[in-house]
């Protein structure tokens, strides 16, 4: 069985497609009843994934009377909705919520960060950041590496670019919370160059 | 009316707009459905008014650029039946042929929308991302309320322009440029909501 072989499929089909052994290693989203796989991280994917997690852990140690907590590549899914399932690259879950053992948690987390790996059309992420905001997020956001910018989108509609001389905050989300931008992205000299 | 309706192709959408009780109104074929568009207020008229103005001013000094600008003109893409689109102003590159009935079937390389009031932002983006990719290079959201501009690209980029920046098109109209803020009438003549 292949992505090809199936056309539209609902989250039971995903769950029996994710756990065929041919698949076991490999990653995939259930957008919009179609099944898509995601891309392997890059270092340079999984450093900024990493100072993301980071920063916003160590927020959440000082802020200890914030209940929530930071999640990696996890697999969500709006209550009721048998056509997603995704696995926003980091994600913030305020509340006490129990965690979910196994399959996907059933709502979408409040903070939902996709970075760009390098076949990531901004298109297809801006509409991730979409229903993440129209399924519940109050914050959702494209982290772009080769711009060193970040897109921000609000639950009231809002955007913002930031750029490296920036500081990224969430005032309503997470009150204190402050991280220069260029700081989440790996020095720019150590990079190899593609060309 | 437009809430009875469930999905419609374009000849029912034009049979529709022919009745009589909508001779006075506005309508957009999106994806399959009916939807009305607001009845323009005169902020919505002034900023019109002044980006055709502009566009226009450019063209007639830049003869060497061919292009019309349109004002509120239906357009849908070629061979689609389920769309039908009404751009607040659209620039049309090249010398085509100009419709005299019913849509014409391209989209504009340029189309604007402006804010109404009671318009949805994330509506307004679909809006744009529909036209983008029916062949816009350019999709503008025009944001009188806080006097901003966000402008899609082909490429996927997007910048926002604030009344302080100046907006451009190298690729399409090289050398224009305007100051944002000229686009929005002076605020202190904008009447207060409050």
């Amino acid at each position: 069985m292949t992505i090809n072989d199936i056309q539209r499929v609902t989250t039971t089909e995903f769950e029996a497609f994710i756990a065929h052994p041919e698949n076991a290693a490999r990653r995939f989203e259930l957008i919009d009843g179609e099944i898509v796989e995601k891309a392997m991280p890059t270092e340079q994917h999984g450093m900024i994934e990493g100072r993301f997690s980071q920063v916003l852990n160590n927020y959440f140690d000082v802020h200890a009377e914030i209940e929530a907590r930071v999640v990696g590549n996890a697999r969500y899914r709006p209550t009721d909705d048998p056509e997603n399932d995704r696995l926003p690259d980091v994600a913030v879950v305020l509340g006490n919520r129990p965690i979910t053992r196994r399959g996907a948690a059933n709502f979408i987390p409040h903070l939902c960060i996709e970075i760009q790996s390098p076949d990531d059309r901004l298109k297809t992420m801006r509409k991730k950041a979409d229903f993440y905001l129209e399924n519940g997020a109050l914050c959702a956001l494209v982290v772009r590496p080769d711009k060193r910018t970040i897109e921000v989108y609000s639950a009231d509609d809002e955007i913002a670019i930031l750029s490296a001389s920036d500081t990224l905050t969430f005032p309503d989300l997470l009150p204190g919370f402050s991280v220069s931008v260029d700081k989440l992205f790996p020095p720019a000299n150590p990079i190899e160059d593609e060309s | 009316m437009t809430q009875t309706l469930q999905r419609v192709t374009t000849p029912e959408f034009e049979a529709f707009i022919a009745l009589e009780q909508n001779a006075d109104r506005r309508f957009e074929l999106i994806d399959g459905e009916i939807v009305e568009k607001p009845m323009p207020s005169q902020e919505h008229a002034w900023i019109e008014s002044e980006i055709s103005f502009v566009l226009k001013l450019w063209l007639q000094g830049n003869g060497s650029v061919a292009a019309d600008v349109y004002v509120e003109s239906r357009h849908r893409p070629t061979d689609d039946t389920k769309n039908d689109r009404i751009p607040d102003v659209a620039l049309v590159m090249g010398r085509r042929k100009i419709t005299r009935r019913g849509a014409a079937n391209f989209i504009p390389e340029m189309c604007i929308e402006i804010q109404s009031p009671d318009d949805r932002l994330t509506t307004m983006r679909k809006k744009a991302a529909f036209y983008l990719e029916y062949g816009a290079q350019y999709a503008l959201i025009v944001r009188p309320i806080k006097r901003m501009i966000e402008v899609y690209s082909a490429d996927d980029e997007l910048a926002l322009l604030t009344a302080a920046d100046m907006l451009t098109f190298p690729d399409l109209l090289p050398g224009f440029s305007v100051a944002v803020d000229k686009l929005f009438p002076p605020a202190d003549r904008i009447e207060d909501e409050s």
